[in-house]
């Protein structure tokens, strides 16, 4: 539902709240909630105070008390953000830049892959020796798997939207490919 | 941060006299005060929803324009102005009048005709240097810069953000020569960036997204914040493609704008401003911008993803006013800056260029209550399906994203008379036959609509409507080739008993357009 503008209720005006430059309290939209809201993220927040709109590194949670350090958290839902649901979040890191995705480069790299050789290959002793480790405790079946597994644990926690978009590109395609299959097309087809 | 000790020179703000338009937003308010209609307000207040609120209230009361000197949480001494350009309730052009030099108590009819007559002949605008420009007597540039020190209104509660939503954004055409002036509002991010508000379908937008963009190039551009009257109501106009909107500005005041060049890009920015945010929009970087309360006088979402203003540079006076408005306020029958904006200053430019297209239209008036939604035509019609021929070239020619349906009335109907439309409406316009809905569905639309879901608004990267719409109009002409205006038969008592119920109503008779000269 779509509510009316408002400022503040008329008998309110002039006792809104002043004071310091950096408040305690948080708001997000749901649109920048990652699927998967456990553990460390990074989510986008405006300061409820100052209205400065940053990227924070984060834990959040529903109950308080799963936090070590939580302040209020407030998350719009819904299409005109109407609808409010309290949260709390720890911040580990305030105000980190987003490193951006270079979406030439990604499309560059996919179309590589794809079209060449997808194997991947690396030289290093001390990588060797601990993934071998972790193969032969068994933890992992194979050295690719762990190495797979762990490159892709790692950019998933400090590289969620290269994750992300890499993901989108990857349904693109794969939704083209069922297209031309559908359609009775051919890849080939001049 | 430099500081050349300028700043504001009465004799050279213009403003107090009455005859003299005024080449300063400070000037203009001189003028308001020197009428009794000006609130300075100097207890502390709150850019927090405070000031807008107290703007809210005094648009909603018809009440004088507040000042707000003194405001909390700012670094920059910095003071707010709510809605300075909101007209009075019964006659609002009366205060755009003031600030163009002209009679506030003109009737509608001949204020529409002396703006007319002065955008016939735009004025070249001068340029000045930095040191005789009081928008340079502050500079901070690079890591000084900080728009966070400024107080830019937190407006309505639940937008998404502080915003800046009454300036001019000046953006060059990257190809030839010339440079447009409109306005699209600005969500401050953090201390040296804003998303922008950016339409595609409309010039400014255009030139980004289609050629900026398209080439990976940046768009330089600049806020300028708190001109001068000519030049504010100018970036809001129609001006063709092409045309310089600072010679329209300089026709409108009646003497050249001054213009000054920018401290890190070669733009020239009125010379008049308070503040001038100088940056670059950059191609392929996109932040949210919104929630936003908006001019329907709901609060609007989703939030869009939409262009990033990097800011280099932020020049301004001593002492800087920072107006804004209250977007939402201006429905119904309180006014705010957009809507007087709208009926003074659009309604007249665009009567101009429907009559410059070769339609004899007696004029085009956004309809006051609900603001660039629906405007009322008073035309002659020559010939059949010429109203049709009339809507067609506006929504195709123009665009018009924002006007959902006109209402044409005669040409001796005065549409800024809220009586004559509804009285027109109720004797001549047959829902069965006189209502036509135009371009089935195919029509672009403003996705700040509030009938369209968010699934059919879309999320385009070129920040238009994903769907389309379709438009209307009401012909509540009298369809009367023979001149008379009342039907023969038992019709007549209808019509009759029609304006009795529009008395009862309380729809005044006299609202006093017509008063005055």
């Amino acid at each position: 539902m779509i509510t009316r503008v408002r400022t503040v209720a008329y008998e309110h005006a002039g006792r809104s709240r002043r004071g310091g430059t950096v408040s305690d309290q948080y708001i997000t939209s749901e649109d920048h909630l990652p699927a998967d809201t456990d553990g460390e993220i990074t989510l986008q927040v405006t300061d409820q105070e100052t209205k400065h709109i940053f990227t924070t590194r984060a834990r959040i949670a529903r109950d308080a008390g799963e936090l070590d350090g939580p302040d209020p958290l407030t998350i719009l839902r819904g299409p005109h953000e109407n609808r409010e649901e309290q949260w709390y979040i720890e911040i580990i890191e305030a105000d980190i830049s987003e490193p951006s995705v270079d979406e030439a480069t990604l499309e560059a790299c996919f179309e590589r892959s794809r079209e060449g050789s997808n194997v991947l290959t690396a030289r290093g002793d001390d990588v060797k020796t601990l993934v071998s480790y972790l193969v032969e405790t068994g933890e992992y079946d194979s050295v690719s798997k762990a190495v797979r597994s762990l490159l892709g644990d790692h950019l998933s926690e400090t590289r969620p939207e290269l994750v992300d978009r890499y993901v989108d590109l990857r349904t693109e395609h794969e939704r083209e490919a069922a297209e031309l299959r559908l359609g009775g097309g051919h890849d080939d087809d001049p | 941060m430099t500081h050349n000790g300028r700043g504001s020179d009465p004799t050279t703000d213009g403003g107090v006299a009455d005859d003299a338009p005024a080449h300063s937003l400070r000037g203009y308010l001189r003028t308001l005060e020197a009428a009794g209609d000006l609130n300075r307000i100097g207890a502390d207040v709150s850019w927090n929803l405070e000031a807008s609120a107290i703007t809210m209230l005094a648009n909603d009361r018809d009440d004088r324009i507040p000042v707000f000197e003194s405001v909390t949480d700012s670094q920059v001494p910095a003071r707010l102005v709510g809605d300075p350009y909101r007209g009075s309730r019964r006659r609002p052009w009366d205060r755009p009048a003031r600030a163009l030099g002209l009679p506030p108590d003109l009737s509608g009819d001949a204020y529409y005709r002396r703006v007319m007559d002065r955008l016939r002949n735009p004025i070249s605008p001068t340029t000045v240097g930095a040191d005789d420009a009081a928008c340079k007597s502050v500079i901070r540039r690079g890591d000084d810069v900080d728009l966070f020190s400024l107080p830019w209104p937190y407006i309505h509660a639940a937008d998404g953000g502080r915003y800046s939503n009454l300036h001019t954004m000046v953006a060059p055409d990257p190809d030839s020569s010339w440079t447009d002036w409109s306005a699209h509002r600005a969500m401050i991010q953090d201390g040296a960036r804003a998303s922008v508000l950016l339409l595609a379908g409309e010039q400014t937008p255009n030139l980004f997204y289609y050629r900026y963009e398209r080439r990976e190039e940046p768009m330089p551009v600049a806020l300028a914040v708190g001109v001068e009257p000519a030049a504010q109501f100018t970036a809001s106009m129609w001006i063709p493609t092409g045309s310089e909107e600072a010679a329209f500005a300089g026709g409108l005041k009646g003497e050249p704008v001054e213009l000054v060049e920018c401290t890190t890009n070669d733009l020239k920015v009125p010379a008049s401003a308070e503040l001038v945010i100088e940056g670059r929009i950059l191609p392929g970087e996109r932040l949210d911008e919104g929630p936003f309360g908006d001019y329907f006088g709901y609060m609007h979402g989703p939030r869009r993803s939409m262009p990033v203003l990097r800011v280099d540079a932020v020049t301004h006076r001593e002492e800087p006013l920072i107006p804004f408005c209250v977007e939402g306020s201006g429905v119904g029958y309180s006014l705010n800056t957009t809507s007087t904006t709208e009926v003074a200053c659009i309604g007249p430019d665009a009567t101009l260029g429907l009559r410059a297209a070769g339609y004899d239209v007696e004029k085009c008036v956004p309809w006051r209550f609900t603001p660039r939604s629906v405007y009322v035509v008073s035309t002659d019609v020559p010939r059949p399906g010429y109203l049709h021929e009339l809507a067609n070239f506006i929504f195709t020619t123009w665009g018009m994203l924002h006007v959902d349906f006109f209402v044409f009335v005669d040409a001796d109907v005065d549409p800024l008379s809220t009586r004559e439309v509804l009285e027109a409406l109720a004797l001549y316009a047959d829902p069965d036959s006189d209502f036509h809905q135009f371009g089935a569905e195919t029509m672009p639309k403003v996705p700040l609509n509030i009938y369209q879901t968010p699934e059919e608004k879309g999320d385009v990267e070129t920040g238009t409507s994903k769907s389309k719409t379709a438009k209307a109009y009401i012909d509540a002409t009298s369809d009367d080739e023979s001149g008379a205006s009342e039907p023969a038969d038992g019709e007549g008592a209808l019509r009759d008993r029609a304006r009795l119920v529009l008395d009862r109503a309380g729809v005044d008779r006299n609202p006093g357009v017509m008063s005055g000269e």
